[in-house]
């Protein structure tokens, strides 16, 4: 029985007491992830927000071990459900013909009062 | 492969169809948690409260064959985010050196309007 818990090189620091991203067994569970870019900036669009959340659930799980055609499960939690559509072609272009299982829910608040939009993913890496 | 699916006894009834814990090949999946006391009271502070569920998910665990150093995911809930670092003692005294991945969004309101946070959690025990 072995869990790998990895704190990713150049990822934003976790905000309390996680890591980025565990691997335990077959599978690769992937903590929230946010539009905070590298430098700490985060932009006000929900697309681009996205997209750096993915980035960076990209980065981790192919950290652990991990590739987006492994990806089985995804939550997406957004602070104005409305505002779901702008998300979809970079679902569209990262998970292309493996489309995971989903759910997406309003939040009524993330973290920090400019986020708009939060992902966590499950992989399976088992043959 | 069996799944297990255990209502823990002496815990609270289930509010609706579910169960406390399932076991299921190498992975233990506990329903979200929280804080509502043995005689049924619900203290106000979200401290108190989440010390509550944690002890919840720390038996139910257990009780599934499950220790907090197999703890690999959690997703907290809260009515208002802004009280985040409050639960933050708890879960380093709980989880340790073993940071479990993690989510945390706030959410409009829990399953009783009394209630200011709740914890699931998903253990991976080996098989």
């Amino acid at each position: 029985m072995t869990i790998e818990r990895f704190m990713v090189p150049g990822e934003m620091e976790p905000v309390s007491h996680y890591c980025h991203v565990v691997k335990a067994g077959d599978h690769i569970w992937l903590s929230g992830m946010v539009g905070v870019a590298a430098d700490g900036s985060m932009p006000e669009d929900t697309a681009e927000q996205f997209q750096i959340a993915l980035d960076t659930i990209d980065r981790c799980l192919r950290h652990a071990g991990g590739r987006p055609d492994q990806v089985v499960k995804v939550l997406v939690f957004m602070t104005d459900i409305t505002e779901r559509a702008a998300i979809n072609p970079a679902r569209i272009a990262y998970f292309g013909g493996h489309k995971p299982a989903s759910s997406l829910v309003e939040v009524s608040g993330l973290v920090d009062p400019r986020m708009k939009v939060e992902i966590e993913a499950v992989a399976y890496i088992g043959d | 492969m069996p799944i297990a699916r255990y209502m823990v006894p002496g815990m609270r009834e289930p509010i609706s169809h579910f169960c406390h814990v399932v076991k299921a090949g190498g992975t233990i999946w506990l329903s979200g948690m929280t804080g509502v006391a043995e005689d049924k009271s619900i203290p106000e502070g979200t401290t108190a409260q989440f010390a509550l569920a944690m002890a919840s998910l720390d038996k139910a665990l257990r009780h599934a064959g499950g220790r907090p150093d197999q703890v690999v995911k959690v997703l907290v809930f809260m009515t208002d985010i802004t009280e985040r670092s409050l639960i933050n003692p708890l879960r380093i005294e709980y989880f340790g050196e073993h940071r479990p991945a993690s989510s945390l969004v706030e959410v409009s309101g829990l399953v009783d309007p009394r209630m200011t946070v709740e914890i699931e959690a998903v253990a991976y025990v080996g098989t």
